[in-house]
């Protein structure tokens, strides 16, 4: 993983994240220290593999109701066995190990995403994630 | 569950896609408007009864016509079992299947396309790996003639505007005018007596010239060059992208192949691999060929073994299905074939170079800047570049829409949008990212890098064992192409060739029924040439 020089790009990424924390649209409020909507922009990421209103599974499982479901559950998608093996539940705290680094929470998938590696950023996405039912 | 599939002959074939029950099959307009998730073709059952209908009579001044007589052929209950649905198992199966073939694809994700995916990104349909075609590449250049495939550009790649990164780390702008005439010569010194070393790019084998060549690292190269420090530097951001990988690890002939495929011209070159984009992404492409193979595609099916028991093989997937073939074709990538039990084993020769692997291995990222940019092209060099090459490719609602290459996931983390920024503030210091994507590429487990880059010394040894059918195992991707390796072409190309060893494999002997094409209207029924 890279470390970037942050000094002063660190001062213009927390402006853009105090902005985005203080601007969440009614409806969506920033609970329990996470913005459903910091996370919405945050899984801009996501969508050239995963649906998040639609239930339409994609390269990716859809992702609507993915909080709280037990893994590989997503109805219709086939899952690796690695995803299949794993007999959890998505709470919160298993989506962020897993949201931190895919591989290492569950060796052998097959969902090509290296993690997020800000906690803040991971707790966003799955307040929006949560959103989504 | 286990389930043994022969690829009986079914009454009407066409191309079934199984997406693990999702129940949403899409209409052949769909696939065409690229509307479609998954793709199902119309009957290939009506071709063949076309060209019966020729033969009797509806066309030419006579009444009669000419019969392809390979159209005609029929091959019972043959069965040829595709792993792979990247654009050379889709061709492979396109092809195969139009002949009359049963054909199954095993696909592992849960998309056709393999390193080209058209997804979406700020609305768009975006091309995530391949991209670029040019008709300096006849395969692809083939088929986007034959189904209407539109170009679109990304001007970054004939930006004025450009600005470079030196050795020193010091920014610089400049223009093409000023520029491109002075890079086109350092490049033909770069590339010296290109056309005694590579005479016929497209034939490997017919003049080995360039294996000779392959001698040095794109670094090495660079270093004997003699040009200015700032050509060298641009020079050098563009070859480590085009190597996705460190300029000290990836050959200098492998660019050398381009360069000789455009008319040893670097303008066109240009052009070739960095300009012309398909409209609506290679999925419009990709989804057309598709469309055309009858042929039962399955998704979400990866395959861990393949296993030649006398005249057939049989194909076990990951969740113990067994496909019992005629034939395979494995148009699966260099680095993912390790993954793969074959048995008999590879040869050792084939073995070992199938264990190498290829070094291509770096990144892709589409990335959205605040703000309507002017058009630009950027280049940074050497192997610790966050980002080596820049283009600007569209822009959109305020926003500037940029493509940047790295040459490894350790230099940029697509997924952190500060280090996205640092990247692009080398060029545009005040740029702020909005956005980025980049699909990783290397730790996908079908993909395991990117489009192939050799390592020194390692392109003449690999490209014959790669290509080399074991039994009735035969192998086709982009990374082993003639033409072409790393590129859509290439795949394209890999595709037809490895239907065409199918069919000289399983082909019938003249005593088996080959119906040969028939002259009419001439002075005696005979053959067309003397």
């Amino acid at each position: 993983m890279t470390k970037s020089k942050r000094s002063g790009i660190f001062v213009a990424g927390a402006i853009l994240l105090a902005v985005c924390t203080t601007s969440a649209s009614p409806g969506i409020a920033a609970k329990n220290g996470c913005n459903a909507q910091a996370g919405k922009q945050i899984a801009q990421m996501c969508v050239a593999c995963h649906s998040f209103d639609s239930g339409r599974n994609m390269t990716g499982p859809a992702l609507r109701g993915v909080v709280g479901r037990s893994a590989a559950s997503a109805k219709g998608f086939r899952y690796s066995r690695a995803l299949m093996n794993l007999d959890i539940n998505w709470t919160t705290a298993n989506l962020d190990k897993f949201l931190s680094g895919p591989q290492k929470f569950a060796k052998g998938t097959t969902m090509a995403f290296g993690g997020l590696p800000d906690k803040q950023r991971r707790a966003d996405l799955i307040c929006y994630l949560k959103t989504l039912k | 569950m286990t389930e043994q599939i022969d690829g009986k002959k079914s009454a009407a074939r066409e191309l079934k896609v199984d997406a693990n029950n999702e129940g949403r099959v899409s209409s052949r307009r769909e696939v065409l408007t690229g509307g479609a998730a998954v793709v199902v073709g119309t009957s290939l059952a009506a071709g063949m009864a076309s060209s019966a209908k020729a033969e009797s009579g509806s066309g030419g001044p006579g009444g009669e016509c000419y019969v392809n007589s390979r159209a005609k052929k029929t091959f019972g209950d043959a069965h040829v079992v595709v792993v792979g649905g990247g654009f050379a198992g889709m061709t492979c199966a396109r092809d195969l299947s139009r002949r009359g073939y049963n054909v199954t694809v095993l696909e592992a994700r849960n998309r056709i396309g393999g390193r080209t995916f058209t997804a979406e990104f700020n609305g768009e349909p975006t091309d995530m790996g391949g991209t670029w075609v040019h008709w300096m590449q006849p395969h692809v250049w083939s088929e986007i003639r034959r189904y209407g495939v539109e170009l679109e550009e990304t001007k970054g790649a004939v930006a004025e505007r450009i600005i470079y990164v030196d050795y020193s780390g010091k920014r610089h702008e400049t223009t093409a005018t000023a520029i491109w005439d002075e890079l086109e010569k350092a490049m033909a010194r770069y590339f010296p007596n290109a056309y005694a070393t590579f005479p016929r790019p497209s034939e490997p084998f017919a003049d080995t010239t360039w294996m000779q060549a392959d001698n040095k690292s794109v670094a090495q190269a660079l270093s004997e060059l003699d040009a200015s420090e700032a050509t060298k530097a641009i020079l050098d951001g563009y070859m480590t992208c085009m190597g996705s990988s460190r300029p000290e690890n990836h050959a200098w002939t492998y660019v050398f192949k381009w360069y000789a495929h455009c008319g040893y011209n670097m303008t066109v070159m240009n052009d070739a691999t960095a300009r012309f984009k398909m409209k609506g992404g290679t999925k419009a492409l990709i989804t057309q060929i598709a469309a055309e193979a009858a042929a039962d595609l399955r998704l979400s099916t990866p395959v861990s073994s393949v296993t030649q028991v006398g005249e057939k093989v049989e194909v076990v997937t990951d969740f113990g299905d067994k496909f019992v073939a005629d034939a395979v074709v494995m148009a699966v990538p260099w680095n993912v074939l390790s993954d793969i039990q074959f048995s008999p084993p590879l040869p050792a020769e084939k073995a070992k170079i199938v264990n190498e692997g290829h070094v291509g291995n770096g990144v892709k990222i589409h990335v959205l800047v605040e703000g309507e940019l002017d058009v630009m092209a950027g280049y940074a060099p050497g192997g610790d570049a966050k980002i080596s090459f820049v283009m600007w490719d569209k822009v959109k609602d305020g926003h500037t829409h940029f493509i940047g290459f790295s040459p490894s996931r350790d230099n940029l983390d697509v997924n952190d949008l500060a280090d996205v920024e640092a990247a692009m503030r080398v060029w545009l210091p005040d740029a702020k990212v909005v956005q980025a994507y980049g699909y990783e590429w290397g730790i996908d487990p079908y993909s395991q890098g990117v489009w192939m880059v050799p390592r020194v010394g390692q392109f003449g040894r690999a490209v014959g064992p790669l290509q080399a059918s074991h039994g009735r195992i035969h192998f086709a991707s982009a990374d082993w192409a003639n033409s072409w390796p790393g590129f859509i072409d290439g795949a394209i190309e890999q595709g037809i060739v490895s239907a065409e060893k199918v069919q000289a494999q399983l082909t019938p002997n003249d005593e088996g029924g080959l119906i040969t094409t028939k002259v009419l209207n001439g002075s005696e029924a005979g053959p067309a040439y003397p």
